[in-house]
């Protein structure tokens, strides 16, 4: 068990530190320093614990790299921008997609302000961070960015910072892709996403992780979302010896809304964790969040879906739900919900619900001569395809579902 | 077709089934009658092998293959049917996915070249437009806000589609209205041909004035305590069970 007076890592990733050199980097090494790598006594990180990492020996991932594989077919309508190990990668990608450099003065900010305080992983993505996108979205913009982990023979790791911002009243799509091509040791993917929505604005914001089984996939969507404004997160988690996705939402201004929806489907020893974190700040503003996950043999899921209500955020609508399909005796999820509410005219929710496949359902598709093993593939795709289906924006809907049937195929 | 012997069964370790037999020859239609508990689901999942429903002695012998022996998708391969008394509802499942795959695994199973897409739908919608259904079926998930009626017009479609040599018809009109019952006996009478056996299980006699039965069976107490012909229906109607249970006693 880790003590808290100990420290996890540090050690083990300042030399990756010394490597980029660069004074509000060391700031936000410092502020990383200060706790190491997460560990089962911070509340965010209870069920998932980090300090394992500190003994890999991750070193930054080498700027040449051997792509095994090809790509995946670039989504309709979208355009591309194409990161490997970190880089971006300008032969691969199109033309003018967005800006690419880490906005550090701005990543000290996200590394050293208040969501850091229980995420030293996201002052590490600043302090180590190679190329990320900056996007500044019009009106009708569709981007793809696609991550690719080409593991080599040692094991490596890339930190990754992003900014994405939708201007008043417009309405954007972008499509988080992770995925690895090629096999070879561990990998470490740690990354934060800032988001920032201006009035009325719509963001469709989808993220498919589908990571080798020995990748390591950290990774935080931070979003402020202004009045009247709509934010919708999908992600889809099948990738990873340990994945996590971590979503906090700021309902800023009145009648903003977000929809946070998961998918996961886990097996042999994967972790898997969504947490997500909702702050209705203001008045009239509501959320909605739906994961729905698939365990098997060994796999773990963890949920921790946290709401607060502000004391000023009167009629707040605010729903979460997680639903565990548990497929093996072995199999395992933490769910913790958490409200937190200060205002007393609200409307608040949770629930959790953990089971295996209907047995009434399955005899059904048997008796009609569609044998055992098709008919629970049938039933656990169903399961997800809630999810999956909800995916506003077709060519990511798609891409999801074949990344689940081929996870369930498998 | 089908024969049973002395067929006992359990559910729950508790003795539902004590000794049925049961023979039914290659084209005719039985009816079993009989009070609710009498066992008459029990049968009905017994031979579509639902597990939990434990056979403990006897035997069901169908076109020459022990039937127990079979896994219930393998049963229906085998030419089984059963028509559910509480068709099961499929969230994110279409009609045209599980029509689909359950066609076409049987006709794997049966040797025979599966469906396309196109040929799928074809043959679907002959049998939709049959059955005075709407294509929406195919559109939505299975059984999923359907009512009564028409979730037992789903089964008759399924059973159309899967072409069984024996239909088990469990309670098929209960939550029928008159029209819809109608509807229902004409895909069954569709379906008589001589190749093809029915056992149709029903509380009331009103079923077999629209599928009428060559032979009527009174299940009691787990045990068959009574055989007649079609008119043994209209005697129970008329009279009700303690009759003939008091006759058989």
């Amino acid at each position: 068990m880790a003590s808290p007076a100990r420290k996890f890592g540090v050690d083990a990733f300042r030399a990756a530190l010394d490597a980029v050199a660069a004074p509000d980097r060391e700031a936000a090494f410092a502020r990383f320093a200060e706790t190491g790598l997460p560990h089962h006594k911070i509340e965010a990180w209870k069920y998932t614990s980090l300090v394992h990492l500190a003994r890999t020996g991750f070193q930054p991932a080498p700027a040449n790299y051997d792509l095994t594989g090809d790509l995946p077919e670039k989504l309709e309508g979208c355009r591309r921008a194409v990161f490997v190990n970190g880089r971006y990668v300008q032969a691969l990608s199109d033309a003018g997609v967005a800006g690419f450099t880490a906005a550090h003065e701005a990543g000290l900010a996200l590394a050293i302000g208040e969501a850091a305080d229980d995420d030293p992983m996201l002052a590490l993505a600043v302090a180590l961070g190679a190329d990320g996108a900056v996007l500044d979205l019009a009106d009708g913009a569709a981007v793809e960015l696609l991550y690719i982990t080409a593991p080599g023979s040692a094991a490596q790791m890339a930190h990754t910072q992003n900014r994405i911002r939708v201007a008043a009243g417009a309405s954007a799509t972008v499509v988080e892709r992770h995925m690895a091509l090629g096999t070879g040791e561990a990998t470490l993917a740690n990354g934060a996403t800032e988001i920032d929505l201006g009035n009325g604005a719509i963001l469709t914001h989808v993220k498919l992780q589908a990571e080798s089984q020995s990748a390591n996939h950290i990774w935080h969507h931070l979003a402020s979302i202004a009045a009247g404004a709509r934010y919708d997160n999908y992600v889809v988690s099948v990738g990873g010896a340990l994945a996590r996705n971590r979503v906090s939402v700021n309902l800023t201004g009145e009648g903003a809304h977000c929809t946070l929806d998961g998918a996961y489907a886990g097996r042999d020893r994967q972790h898997l964790d969504h947490t997500s974190k909702i702050v209705h700040a203001v008045a009239d503003t509501t959320s909605r969040q739906v994961y729905k996950g698939v365990l098997d043999d060994r796999a773990r899921g963890v949920f921790q879906g946290h709401i607060v209500v502000a004391q000023d955020a009167q009629r707040t609508d605010g729903h979460q739900l997680n639903r565990a399909l548990m497929l093996s005796d072995h199999a395992e999820i933490d769910s913790k919900p958490m409200l937190e509410i200060y205002a007393d005219d609200v409307k608040c929710s949770h629930g959790a619900t953990a089971g295996d496949l209907d047995e009434t359902q399955l005899f059904y598709l048997q008796s009609r001569g569609i044998p055992k093993d098709e008919a629970r593939r049938l039933l656990v795709e169903a399961f997800l395809a809630e999810t999956v289906d909800a995916i506003p924006f077709e060519p990511a809907r798609a891409a999801a579902l074949a990344l689940v049937q081929e996870h369930l195929a498998r | 077709m089908l024969t049973i012997k002395n067929l006992h069964a359990t559910v729950d370790g508790k003795p539902i089934l004590k000794g049925i037999d049961l023979s039914i020859p290659d084209g005719e239609v039985h009816a079993i009658m009989g009070p609710n508990g009498s066992g008459k689901s029990t049968l009905s999942y017994v031979l579509a092998g639902r597990d939990g429903y434990e056979v403990t002695e006897g035997s069901v012998e169908y076109n020459g293959q022990n039937l127990l022996d079979l896994s219930p998708d393998e049963r229906a391969a085998a030419g089984v049917f059963l028509a559910f008394q509480y068709p099961v509802e499929i969230p994110g499942v279409t009609g045209t996915t599980f029509l689909r795959t359950a066609v076409n695994a049987v006709r794997r199973a049966r040797g025979l070249e599966e469906h396309d897409a196109m040929a799928f739908v074809k043959a679907a919608r002959a049998k939709i437009k049959d059955l005075g259904m709407s294509d929406e079926v195919l559109k939505r998930a299975v059984n999923v806000g359907f009512s009564g009626g028409e979730k037992k017009r789903n089964e008759m479609l399924q059973m159309a589609m899967l072409e069984p040599s024996l239909a088990i018809l469990d309670e098929t009109d209960s939550g029928l209205d008159i029209d819809a019952l109608k509807i229902v006996a004409e895909g069954v009478n569709a379906l008589r041909s001589p190749e093809r056996s029915m056992l149709v299980i029903t509380h009331y006699q009103r079923l077999l004035d629209y599928i009428v039965p060559d032979v009527v069976h009174v299940l009691a107490k787990g045990r068959i305590i009574k055989t007649g012909g079609p008119d043994l229906a209209h005697r129970l109607e008329a009279e009700g069970y303690a009759d003939v249970l008091e006759e058989a006693a």
